[in-house]
């Protein structure tokens, strides 16, 4: 529970509301929460009065003052509305905002393992529904208590003859005993709520799996096989909602029996007017409605834990990595590199000095793209060392790493928008990017809206995005694929001008007859040719 | 029980308690204060009781409805997914939707009952109270009718942005690496928090809109309640009025507005509703028909490709789709077999087994046994016997309990097609189609399949490939150029 809590909590704060929305919202909630109970206390509470002792003015005043309730009451509401889904979708963009950083630090390999299923598809969704936390969640639940408190202080302290603050204490304690009771099912419910989503999720893999093979089934005659298969899967789910609908049907008589309680406690009131009896009543009665917004409140916490359970388990441990480096030579030192349980490399070693070009070949599928993103750290080798300029690699700072080390990966994307943005990215160098698109062939004003660029665009927009920031060491992965020889010359000359060192993979043999040295990857083995 | 009749019951019910409220409250201001509390109580734990039976009713009915359609999804799947279709996983959260249909219905029956309560209204504060309410009541449907259409307008407009700012987070998260190798992470991050904002203010466009609905009736409702409670008030002090029959007016008046509005704000679960129906019907233009033969095409016109395809397949009979890559093989094998609607012409195959296999297909997770005999009664010796003619022996193949992933790591995509035909034989298909499995083989798979498709004699065999067959022997040839 005190994890669920800190982790609702940690959302909260990755949102950073607005302080004066917040009070907003929350202000217009209440009132138009107060204010329903206080329509209803005022018109019954006024009927008793004037049935009792007429007095026309008193009556008048106290109509119009109900009338202005009534009118105030839904624009209020809808001003709490707005407010939470305005908080909500606030919050939403930073969750968004965050999801990216978190994704955008995941070694490759981890990153492959949720692009494979459907989990980048999913966390999407997560950050969606964490908007309940707002809406359904936090604002209805403050306000509901705070209705509560207020209606107590007012059975308390407003009427003037008669102890009534022991009827209001009594009240209190019906209210806080459902309170209390709500919370505590709600630790119960986040065990339920798990065990929910994952046979749904579980059942929604299976969906996916079986929509594969059905058809081929169907036509073998065994469609039979596909509907045990789902069957099972409905079984445990349907057993999951049972569990779930059982424990909504206890919260449910924790509500009820609070409010009874709180119904009850009238019976410790004085023996004065019936005005405030009325009223009192009212108030009590209220406390059914807001136990099942309580209730509701609670359970869509419960939902939204859930979802940021999910969303968290993609991020990772921030590293503290700030060390410098002077020159860019670039060194490998008995580098192991292992891909699901397969060697790629075993105690490679490789040493680039700068200003050279090297051009890494091997057949394909040997692992010459999964050492280049062990060169730029993407991804981490199993062991070995890889330095720069004599530092460990993992160790430099991330910033400046990113800017003197570029890296092309082969299919490049990202490549939609407008010519500007897709260069630079965001980021700011001494090179006119515009100038070397036009030198690679692909001649684009900074505000040309790229949309559906052919692959040997996107592979040459992608060689001038990676230039921008003017980096000392180039990795490229097969670059040139999908361009011809004269776009292939264009794209090596370009690269020469940067002066930067150069790692490249590839098939392509002009690009090999360009590079110094050429090393091939073969058999696990890095050989100089 | 069907739902508009529990609506209507509901309603009563709910109608009823107002009433019950107003006489415990009468109690209590008349000096009855313990009979009034007791009333109250009372009205409570019933109040509780019709909304607990309400909702067990709607769990069940819900729990019913998505166990329909969840034995009905299984239908859906009989045809491959093709491009643009939904993503399967999605079924599961239409059935979410479509499940509340039943509730929906009871929620609007007993909107519609409520308005009973304006006779209450009536009988007991008066032609002015009864005006009131009904006036009210009556704005209130040009007000929904129109905030109503705007929503919609507006939605449509939020809907488009959204698309965009999803396939855009989703090509950022899914190129995340690239961004990271650019330093451009913070970049990517802040161009989705932007556009989720810009996202965001057509949203606050479409709810603001949206939300107006629910605003006029609670609005309406406020004023309704008040203005009632303002008639009966004077006319209590005038001495027309009974305290109980003024309090009856009022707060049957609360209760009627609060089932209208109650039906009014399922606003969206009725639009979800109604489009999970369109999804998850099923519309399957009936099953094979029964033919001498095992599958027979007149004239048949696919999608992708222009030429008239007539054919007709009897038992043992070998023939060959040959083609381009891309000219349209699979398209003409998928809608032979019924997976697609042809442009022109019919095709009808027998209710035999028939077995498809090409490099797409995919395994089942679970034991090699249940891949092979998918729950069948086949004798392990029978299995192995099939197993080996098509070469797949040693250490690997002879645990028939070791388990295999749906998307058959661990195995070559040879091992994977032959395992698929080894099921296709075991089920003792009449016929074998093979869509382009030769390109996934190697030279030895290819020759052991060859041995072991001669030995099974009495199984049509219909192969569609770009140029080299698996068929010693060919009967027809179809040949589909580009």
């Amino acid at each position: 529970m005190s994890d669920d809590l800190a982790r609702l909590r940690r959302w909260l704060g990755r949102a950073q509301p607005p302080r004066r929305q917040l009070l907003q919202a929350l202000s217009a909630g209440f009132v138009a929460n107060a204010t329903g109970v206080a329509l209803l206390a005022g018109a019954v509470g006024l009927l008793v009065d004037s049935s009792a002792r007429p007095g026309l003015r008193a009556v008048a005043v106290a109509l119009v003052l109900i009338e202005i309730f009534a009118f105030l009451r839904s624009p209020l509401r809808y001003g709490e509305r707005l407010g939470a889904h305005q908080l909500g979708f606030f919050a939403v963009s930073r969750w968004r905002r965050w999801l990216v950083l978190e994704v955008g630090q995941l070694s490759y390999s981890r990153w492959r393992a949720y692009a494979s299923g459907d989990l980048l598809e999913r966390a999407l969704g997560d950050t969606d529904e964490l908007q309940d936390l707002w809406l359904r969640g936090v604002i209805p639940f403050v306000d509901v208590l705070a209705v509560l408190v207020v209606g107590d202080l007012v059975v308390g302290c407003l009427p003037a003859q008669g102890q009534w603050w022991i009827c209001a204490m009594n009240l209190a304690l019906a209210q806080l005993l459902g309170v209390a009771g709500l919370c505590a099912l709600t630790r119960r419910d986040l065990a339920c709520d798990r065990a929910l989503r994952s046979a749904r999720g579980e059942y929604r893999a299976q969906l996916v799996e079986l929509s594969a093979a059905a058809p081929e089934l169907d036509l073998l005659g065994r469609l039979d096989v596909v509907e045990g298969r789902s069957a099972l899967f409905v079984a445990r789910m349907s057993e999951a909602e049972e569990t779930s609908a059982r424990r909504r049907r206890l919260s449910e008589l924790v509500v009820v029996a609070s409010s009874l309680l709180a119904l009850g406690a009238l019976a410790s009131r004085p023996a004065t007017s019936p005005v405030w009896l009325a009223v009192a009543s009212v108030i009590a009665l209220g406390t059914f409605e807001a136990m099942s917004s309580l209730r509701a409140s609670l359970a869509a916490a419960v939902a939204v834990n859930g979802g940021g359970e999910r969303l968290e388990s993609l991020a990772v441990a921030p590293r503290s990595r700030s060390a410098a480096w002077t020159n860019s030579s670039l060194v490998l030192r008995e580098v192991t590199l292992v891909q699901d349980g397969r060697e790629l490399l075993g105690r490679g070693d490789l040493r680039v000095e700068p200003h050279t070009r090297v051009a890494l070949v091997g057949e394909s599928g040997v692992g010459k793209s999964s050492l280049l993103r062990a060169i730029v750290d993407l991804d981490e080798p199993a062991s070995g060392d890889i330095t720069l300029g004599g530092v460990a690699i993992e160790d430099l700072d991330e910033t400046e790493l990113r800017r003197r080390v570029a890296y092309v990966a082969s299919e490049p994307g990202l490549t939609r928008g407008y010519a500007r943005d897709v260069v630079a990215l965001g980021r700011t160098g001494t090179r006119d990017a515009m100038s070397d698109l036009a030198s690679l062939g692909i001649t684009a004003e900074g505000s040309t809206k790229f949309e559906d660029l052919s692959r040997g665009e996107r592979a040459r927009v992608a060689i001038a995005r990676c230039l921008v920031s003017a980096p000392e060491v180039v990795v490229l992965d097969e670059p040139t694929a999908g361009l011809g020889r004269t776009e292939t010359a264009r794209v090596l000359s370009l690269l020469a001008t940067s002066g930067a060192s150069i790692i490249v993979a590839t098939h392509d043999a002009d690009v090999v007859a360009w590079c110094d040295v050429v090393v091939e990857l073969r058999e696990g083995r890095l050989v100089s040719r | 029980m069907p739902a508009s009749a529990l609506g209507v019951f509901s309603s009563l019910a709910f109608l009823s308690l107002a009433a019950l409220g107003a006489l415990a409250i009468s109690d209590v201001a008349e000096h009855r204060v313990n009979r009034g509390i007791l009333l109250l109580m009372l009205t409570t734990a019933l109040r509780w009781l019709v909304a607990s039976v309400l909702d067990e009713w709607s769990r069940a009915r819900a729990a019913r409805e998505r166990s329909w359609w969840r034995s009905r999804i299984v239908f859906q799947l009989r045809r491959p997914r093709r491009e643009g279709d939904r993503a399967r996983g999605d079924l599961a959260l239409a059935v979410d939707h479509a499940a509340a249909a039943p509730e929906l219905e009871r929620l609007r029956a007993g909107a519609a009952t409520s308005l009973v309560g304006v006779l209450i209204v009536w009988r007991s504060a008066g032609w002015i109270a009864l005006v009131i309410t009904l006036g009210l009541l009556a704005l209130s449907i040009p007000l929904y009718a129109r905030s109503g259409r705007r929503s919609d307008a507006a939605a449509q407009r939020y809907r488009a942005r959204r698309a965009t700012l999803e396939v855009r987070q989703l090509e950022v998260l899914q190129h995340a690496p690239e961004l990271r190798a650019l330093g451009a992470v913070t970049y990517g991050a802040d161009e989705i928090a932007a556009l989720s904002d810009s996202e965001h203010a057509l949203a606050m466009r479409a709810i603001r809109v949206a939300l107006e609905s629910s605003l006029v009736t609670e609005f309406l409702s406020g004023v309704s309640v008040g203005l009632v409670a303002m008639v009966v008030g004077f006319a209590l002090l005038e001495g027309h009025l009974s305290l109980v029959r003024a309090l009856l007016a009022v707060l049957v008046t609360a209760e009627l507005f609060t089932q209208i509005r109650r039906y009014g704000v399922e606003f969206h679960r009725r639009e979800n509703a109604e489009k999970a129906r369109d999804v998850l019907e099923v519309h399957d233009h009936g099953g094979p028909f029964t033919t001498d033969e095992t599958l027979v095409a007149e004239a048949l016109v696919t999608e992708a490709h222009d030429d008239e395809v007539s054919l007709s397949i009897g038992p043992g009979d070998r023939l060959v789709v040959t083609g381009p890559s891309g000219v349209g093989k699979t398209t003409l094998l998928h809608t032979l077999l019924g997976w697609r609607e042809p442009r022109a012409g019919t095709s009808r195959r027998g209710l035999q087994p028939v077995g498809f296999v090409s490099a797409e297909s995919t395994l089942l997770s679970g034991s090699l046994r249940t891949n092979l005999v998918l729950g069948a009664d086949t004798s392990d010796a029978e299995v192995r016997a099939v197993l080996s003619s098509l070469g797949l022996r040693g250490e690997r193949f002879s645990d028939l309990n070791a388990e295999l992933t749906s998307d058959g790591r661990g195995l070559s995509d040879g091992e994977k097609v032959r395992i698929l035909i080894a099921r296709a034989l075991l089920a003792h298909a009449a016929l074998l189609v093979l869509d382009d499995v030769t390109g996934v083989l190697d030279e030895e798979s290819r020759s052991s399949i060859r041995t072991a498709l001669d030995a099974a004699r009495g199984v049509a065999i219909l192969e569609a490939s770009v140029d080299s067959t698996l068929l010693t022997r060919v009967d027809q040839r179809i040949e589909l150029r580009a």
